[in-house]
């Protein structure tokens, strides 16, 4: 068996522990909700979770090459990215998911082939965490260019609104808007 | 174990979580990001409110006075005698969870204390001990909390995360208005100066100059000419929108963002156009010059003063009754309290359209009617001549604002009027429309930048919603009738769901409206060309 047959048949188990952990980071009373409330539109966050992790697991199984990394964890980050959390708190999923797999699989990575295959699994993985953190930033940096639009809107508002009380008939910076 | 032995995958774990707390602990941490700024003391000074300071929710001293304490209990006292559903409010909650995963802001963020009826039991718990006597006795027990600093500073923590958006109410089985709660403890909040400035100064301007944005009449009166002159632009038609004359039919009430703000203005044409196409008898005015009011979310009083001006504009002004524009809050307090407030306005008469000859009873003791209930009976009385398909170049969805939804049950209107004039329409899933549709999540004076990650995450489960029909049907407009969601929509979906614009219903009634001898439409009211016509498409329902 290889590491991505060993992964295929223990692929349920690897995702309960996986998502337990990662709910870890919330209060008790979320866990339940975000886990247990199964209706999509009221709970996007625990739609998130389980889309995302069963996307990351098929990859795995597949062999995560063809893959696009972008796509694998977009969602949950830029959930996670508004959650009130750090950065590195924000992106732990993937190191709980080399954790989830080292502890779900590792009586059984006992010849030099599987570990071998374990140690490019953990390279990729750590990859994948590098994307991860890109678009975290890019989640970031996408609320800072809101808030500063935000103030531009505010400004433009002014600037309108003393353009056009003033009876001025061009409105500076209207394209902006 | 000190953190130095333990291999990299358990230090992960273990910097993930977050120390295991009890809901009794009020320990909160205002970060930049989630919190809005403190009201400064010249507006609390402008508007006669008490302890006005300078201070900012972050600073560790509150500056409170010595006597704090006795003042929030006395306040409490005060406001449990004059409200009655406050009372009941506080001793009627049975615990049954129904409201629990109900609130946008627990959904978003799973915070526990967002959770309605913990966001009640902060206050609650004070209530217990202080008033009731198996509190007084029993304590924590009885989930009786003392009244400290730290207690304080999770109020307000909490009744600025909470939009005051009545989901929660539509799921208890007791009729618990948590948005009331909320009310109630920014209320107390505001005894001790305590209040954001995003509140504040749209009240001060509002008391000032009768609008939030604090424009003077003759402000009003240019961005008025200046509307009429580009429609005329537009259209080929120069509109008369008369101001402050007396002895018209009606009082036209707008939100002070539709003069000014984008996308709102375009509503304000699409008003414009279609009171000139069907003649309306009708003037504004430049002190009634705002319909919403930033007072509900202060407190009852400054409501009450805010809310005052309408009446009195309409009195001054000699109309038979009053026309309401796409504002979301303002009919909260129309449709609710105004009545009571400032009424009752016996000198109106209970409004009737002249062209339908339709009598609005329901609005028989305000004689104020929503503008959509007004276009839907026009267009049912074939009173317009429409052309939707200068609406292709869209396909839209509708949000129903949270107050017009949950505080007037206004779903059908818009929805006949949006399906009239256009032709491409899909509703978002069932669970997050009409009395159970999902906040925009900046709404009751937290619709500012400096909250803006609170803002993102309490409207996620709104444009997750959005999503899904942009993504299964391609929708690239969401349509709503609210001022706050015009200005908060566009950086939720710019966040969440590119790709999607946010525009008033009357944008579309007046894209759609076809005027007697207007010149051929080229543009939208955007000035847009309306050049890409999208495949029919809309929901069989
Ligand atoms: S009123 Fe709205 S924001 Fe406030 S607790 Fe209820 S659901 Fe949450
Ligand atoms: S639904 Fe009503 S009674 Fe039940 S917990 Fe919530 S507020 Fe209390």
């Amino acid at each position: 068996m290889n590491l991505h047959e060993l992964i295929t048949a223990r692929r349920s188990a690897i995702r309960v522990k996986w998502q337990k952990l990662i709910l870890e980071s919330y209060p008790a009373n979320a866990r339940d909700f975000f886990q247990n409330r199964k209706a999509h539109f009221q709970n996007p966050v625990g739609a998130a979770l389980e889309n995302q992790t069963a996307t990351l697991l098929e990859a795995l199984c597949l062999g995560l090459e063809s893959v696009n990394d972008q796509a694998l964890v977009e969602d949950w980050i830029k959930i996670r990215a508004v959650q009130n959390f750090t950065p590195a708190q924000a992106l732990n999923f993937i190191p709980l998911l080399k954790l989830t797999l080292r502890e779900t699989l590792g009586s059984d990575i006992h010849t030099e082939q599987l570990s071998l295959q374990m140690q490019n699994l953990e390279t990729r993985l750590d990859g994948l965490l590098l994307t991860a953190f890109d678009r975290y930033m890019v989640a970031r940096e996408k609320l800072y260019e809101i808030q500063a639009g935000e103030w531009r809107r505010q400004s433009y508002l002014a600037l309108r609104m003393k353009t056009v009380c003033n009876g001025e008939t061009s409105i500076a910076g209207e394209k902006e808007s | 174990m000190s953190q130095g032995k333990l291999k990299p995958e358990e230090l992960a774990r273990i910097t993930y979580q977050p120390p295991a707390k009890s809901w009794t602990d009020p320990t909160v941490e205002f970060r930049k990001g989630v919190i809005c700024y403190g009201a400064v003391p010249e507006t609390l000074n402008y508007l006669d409110l008490p302890h006005a300071k300078k201070w900012q929710p972050t600073d560790q001293d509150w500056k409170l006075p010595p006597d704090w304490k006795k003042i929030i209990f006395e306040g409490m006292r005060d406001r449990l005698m004059r409200f009655r559903s406050f009372k009941v409010f506080m001793d009627i909650c049975v615990r049954c969870g129904a409201c629990a995963d109900k609130c946008h802001f627990y959904i978003g963020s799973g915070d526990p204390k967002n959770m309605p009826v913990l966001r009640a039991e902060l206050l609650r718990s004070v209530y217990r001990r202080q008033f009731t006597k198996a509190g007084k006795i029993m304590g924590a027990m009885v989930g009786a909390r003392d009244l400290d600093e730290k207690v304080l500073k999770e109020w307000f923590y909490y009744f600025y995360q909470c939009t005051e958006c009545r989901r929660c109410s539509v799921f208890c089985p007791y009729g618990i208005d948590t948005a009331e709660i909320t009310m109630m403890g920014r209320e107390l909040l505001n005894l001790l100066g305590l209040s954001i400035e995003w509140i504040n100064t749209p009240l001060a301007n509002c008391f000032r100059t009768g609008n939030h944005l604090g424009i003077q009449p003759h402000g009003f009166k240019d961005s008025v000419e200046f509307a009429v002159d580009e429609l005329a632009e537009l259209t080929g038609i120069k509109v008369k929108a008369p101001i402050n004359e007396k002895g018209h039919e009606i009082l036209f009430v707008a939100p002070s963002a539709d003069y000014f703000a984008q996308p709102h203005y375009f509503t304000l044409l699409g008003y414009l156009a279609l009171f000139h196409e069907i003649g309306l008898d009708y003037t504004l005015s430049t002190f009634a010059s705002e319909g919403g009011n930033f007072g509900l979310f202060h407190s009852n009083e400054m409501m009450k003063r805010l809310n005052a001006k309408i009446y009195s504009e309409a009195k001054r002004l000699d109309v038979k009754w009053i026309l309401g524009g796409e504002c979301g809050h303002m009919w909260r307090v129309l449709h609710q309290y105004m009545d009571t407030m400032n009424g009752p306005a016996d000198f109106l008469q209970v409004p009737k359209s002249s062209l339908t000859g339709t009598v609005f009873a329901n609005a028989a003791s305000t004689k104020m009617v929503h503008i959509s209930e007004f276009t839907a009976d026009l267009i049912r009385h074939n009173k317009i001549q429409l052309d939707p398909s200068r609406n292709n170049h869209w396909n839209a969805t509708f949000h129903d604002s949270c107050n017009p939804a949950r505080c007037m049950g206004l779903f059908d209107e818009p929805r006949y009027v949006l399906q009239q004039v256009m032709k491409n329409f899909h509703e978002m899933p069932e669970d997050t429309i009409r009395e159970q549709t999902f906040c925009c999540g900046s709404g009751s004076g937290l619709g500012t930048d400096e909250n803006i990650e609170s803002r993102m995450r309490g409207g996620l489960p709104r444009a997750n919603a959005v999503k899904y029909v942009r993504d299964t049907k391609e929708v690239n407009l969401l349509v709503c009738m609210c001022a706050i969601d015009k200005a908060t929509l566009p950086p939720l979906l710019e966040y969440w769901t590119p790709g999607v614009e946010v525009a008033g219903l009357h944008e579309l009634v007046g894209n759609a409206l076809i005027m007697k001898g207007e010149n051929e439409r080229l543009t939208d009211l955007r000035g847009t060309p309306i050049t890409k016509p999208l495949e029919n498409k809309q929901d069989a329902a």
